[in-house]
């Protein structure tokens, strides 16, 4: 896979004309090199991670090959620094970065811009976030199976945290079980701490009867597995709550050159208020375009994204494969 | 708290002749508004991102935030705004033209933390005249550096939290577990104890037995930290631990030194007295200006030995607050000149980490919080030393 990915991030540069590329999104960088490095939260500022130049050689900030595929020579490595002029000395080292006429970044911060352009006087600084996108929109079968399975992890977990929201549990004691039972299952990482009847999980008792929506998102190698039910606290899940037939309508409307405007015409043709949510994001090396709500884009074979259907306070989201004629989900057998 | 800040930005402004300060990282923002968002890896909390417009002379800062829920409940309503997705042109153009409104004819320059790619496009197109300065290095580095008493009661509490959890993870510590099972519990226990957030991917690493036969490093000192996975712990194994979690915005930081299942051998023990040699030789020196380079001067020589008890990729101390590492960097790349300019002062607070080595033992590593007071110290973090001393 990791082979493949970086293929189509060189086919991205190519068709952009972009002769490498100095990233700093963690996401853009597992896609490149395939290393596993250390999980922060939070949106952070750029810093140069990794470079990708135009003969496929990989360059990575680590200080070991701990968690860094084989593929990446140990001499690619570049260890975490304070100092701006090592890291732009060893930047300035990597072959075939200092001949690049167009570099492109996925952010880039006012010092590191003053900093690289210093180091690279040649080089036009390009918007390289663009170019990722446009590699990462496409899944590869490899990277289907891995959202499957970090959804089936997903999946799980949410069970458990269901069968244990009874009366008088709080709210907060669901999102530990979740987190406990995600890293049983094995992943350490989420994509987000989840919603547990609240957008954070507080200190509020169920009440027997109470409606909770539970959102909730774990990453597994990178990819990002995630959805939402909404529960009665003490009936368990509901059939046929609002949110079914608002997510069947809104499933029904999902494959190859439907665009979001067509997305959201269903929506309103199941006469139900927008929300204030996207109705659908992609999902892949965690949240992605298309975000459907902001963006207006057409969806097309191997996209990866996520439904969410939001009616009279019932939420259901669940996310699928699009295909030629609708859509594939990525959860078997879709679970209520 | 918040109108502190706003006068320490304010203040930080002026002396940057700088019009406005436009911030888009997760903790600048907390920092400057006390807003939550919701815990998320770092490609969807870029997407969902607050930002903060900061203008001197107004109250708050003006808050753009997809999270109402997290907004104070006195931010002035006409400073919150809906979010902004600063990965869309729409997004960063509906952002620049809210900025160039603001600047109006005040001119100077603005700071800045980060560009998003369409950002920046946004920017050149609308307020290309405009100079953007580097808000992290000019602006909020200086004005996190001291604390307030509110802000070491939070870095106090959230500590406290932090060890709560790990004297539970330690309790179940037993041969047979894999190391995301004990992040299993860690994560459970800090939400029942009602963390805000996990911070960082919970860390057990299993120390080598020798640093050449340990993952190959590019400095060639020792590799910390590896990323947890679902390896096994085994009877002796000593793992160095690190967690961190964030309670009312600011930040913990918990390390020590365990060992899976067994007593600590003469020559463990020896190597957390080694530790603790550094660690009281650094407290003992530790008050108001004292310089960065005192510190890692004193560190060194308690250690003795050939090496600094420190890695070659790290540092002796960080700071920590709203980031669970911030200025200041003690014994760093940046060099013995660098250190001698950090001069301490009252509210200043850092991670003291120092490490201790020996083929053959695990070594030891562990993490005090020190806080520097008008005539010295207090420690924030509070957590004993088993199994390497009762």
């Amino acid at each position: 896979m990791n082979a493949d990915r970086r293929g189509r991030a060189l086919a991205a540069m190519r068709d952009a004309g972009i002769d490498a590329l100095i990233l700093g999104r963690e996401a853009n960088a597992r896609y490149v090199s395939g290393a596993r490095r250390l999980w922060l939260a939070g949106a952070r500022a750029f810093s140069p991670g990794c470079v990708l130049v135009a003969s496929g050689d990989v360059h990575l900030l680590s200080t070991s090959d701990d968690g860094v595929p084989p593929d990446i020579p140990i001499e690619h490595l570049y260890p975490i620094t304070w100092n701006p002029a090592n890291l732009m000395a060893r930047l300035a080292a990597v072959p075939g970065l200092a001949a690049a006429r167009t570099i492109g970044f996925d952010a880039l911060t006012p010092l590191m811009e003053s900093l690289l352009s210093s180091t690279f006087p040649g080089a036009e600084l390009l918007d390289g976030q663009a170019v990722m996108l446009a590699a990462r929109r496409h899944k590869l079968p490899a990277e289907i199976d891995a959202l499957r399975h970090a959804t089936l992890v997903a999946a799980q977990a949410l069970d458990d945290a269901i069968a244990a929201a009874r009366p008088g549990v709080r709210e907060r004691d669901l999102l530990a079980l979740f987190e406990r039972r995600a890293c049983e299952l094995g992943t350490t990482v989420p994509a987000f701490e989840g919603h547990f009847g609240s957008v954070f999980a507080g200190d509020r008792e169920l009440g027997a009867g109470d409606r909770v929506v539970l959102d909730v998102g774990v990453l597994l190698d990178g990819y990002e597995g995630g959805l939402a039910r909404t529960i009665v606290c003490g009936n368990g899940r509901v059939d046929g709550n609002p949110a079914e037939d608002l997510f069947t309508t809104l499933l029904g409307a999902v494959k190859a050159g439907a665009s979001g405007a067509d997305l959201l015409a269903a929506w309103d043709g199941a006469g139900v208020a927008r929300p204030t949510q996207p109705i659908v994001h992609g999902v892949g090396l965690g949240y992605e375009p298309p975000v459907i709500g902001d963006d207006d884009d057409e969806l097309a074979p191997g996209m990866t994204i996520s439904l969410r259907a939001e009616a009279d306070g019932w939420v259901r989201r669940d996310a699928v494969v699009v295909t030629e004629t609708g859509a594939q989900p990525l959860l078997h057998p879709m679970s209520g | 708290m918040r109108a502190q800040r706003q006068a320490k930005l304010d203040d930080a402004l002026g002396g940057q002749d700088a019009a406005l300060a436009l911030l888009l990282g997760t903790t600048n923002v907390r920092w400057a508004t006390g807003a939550r968002v919701v815990a998320a890896d770092q490609g969807r909390a870029g997407r969902v991102r607050n930002v903060a417009l900061v203008v001197p002379g107004d109250t708050v800062p003006h808050l753009f935030t997809h999270t109402p829920e997290g907004v104070p409940p006195d931010h002035p309503t006409d400073h919150v705004h809906p979010g902004v997705d600063l990965e869309t042109d729409a997004g960063a153009g509906s952002l620049v033209a809210f900025v160039g409104d603001r600047i109006g004819a005040r001119g100077g320059r603005v700071l800045l933390d980060e560009w998003t790619m369409p950002l920046r496009a946004a920017w050149r197109s609308r307020l290309a005249d405009v100079v953007v300065g580097d808000a992290a290095v000019n602006l909020m580095a200086p004005v996190k550096l001291v604390k307030t008493g509110d802000e070491l009661a939070c870095i106090r509490a959230a500590q406290h939290l932090n060890e709560q959890a790990m004297l539970d993870v330690l309790a179940g510590l037993r041969p047979g577990l894999r190391q995301c099972d004990l992040s299993g519990v860690f994560l459970q226990r800090v939400f029942e104890l009602g963390a805000h957030q996990n911070t960082v991917d919970p860390i057990w690493e299993v120390m080598p037995e020798s640093v050449a036969s340990g993952p190959r490093s590019v400095t060639g000192d020792l590799v910390f930290p590896t990323v947890t996975t679902e390896r096994v712990l085994s009877p002796g194994d000593v793992m160095w631990v690190d967690t961190g979690i964030t309670l009312d915005g600011y930040d913990s930081d918990f390390g020590r030194a365990w060992i899976v299942g067994a007593e600590p051998t003469a020559a463990q023990r020896d190597q957390f007295r080694m530790w603790r040699e550094v660690v009281d030789a650094v407290l003992a020196i530790t008050k108001p200006g004292v310089t960065g380079g005192d510190l890692t001067r004193t560190a060194a020589a308690a250690y003795g030995g050939d090496r600094r008890p420190w890695m070659a990729h790290l540092y002796l101390a960080h700071g920590i607050g709203v980031d669970s590492a911030e200025a200041p960097f003690i014994g760093t790349d940046l060099g013995p000149e660098f250190d001698e300019s950090i001069v301490l002062v009252p509210g200043m607070v850092f991670v003291l980490e120092p490490i201790a080595w020996a083929d053959g033992t695990g070594g030891y590593r562990g993490e005090e919080i020190v806080a520097v007071t008008d005539d010295g110290y207090e420690l924030l973090s509070d957590f004993h030393y088993e199994p390497y001393e009762s």
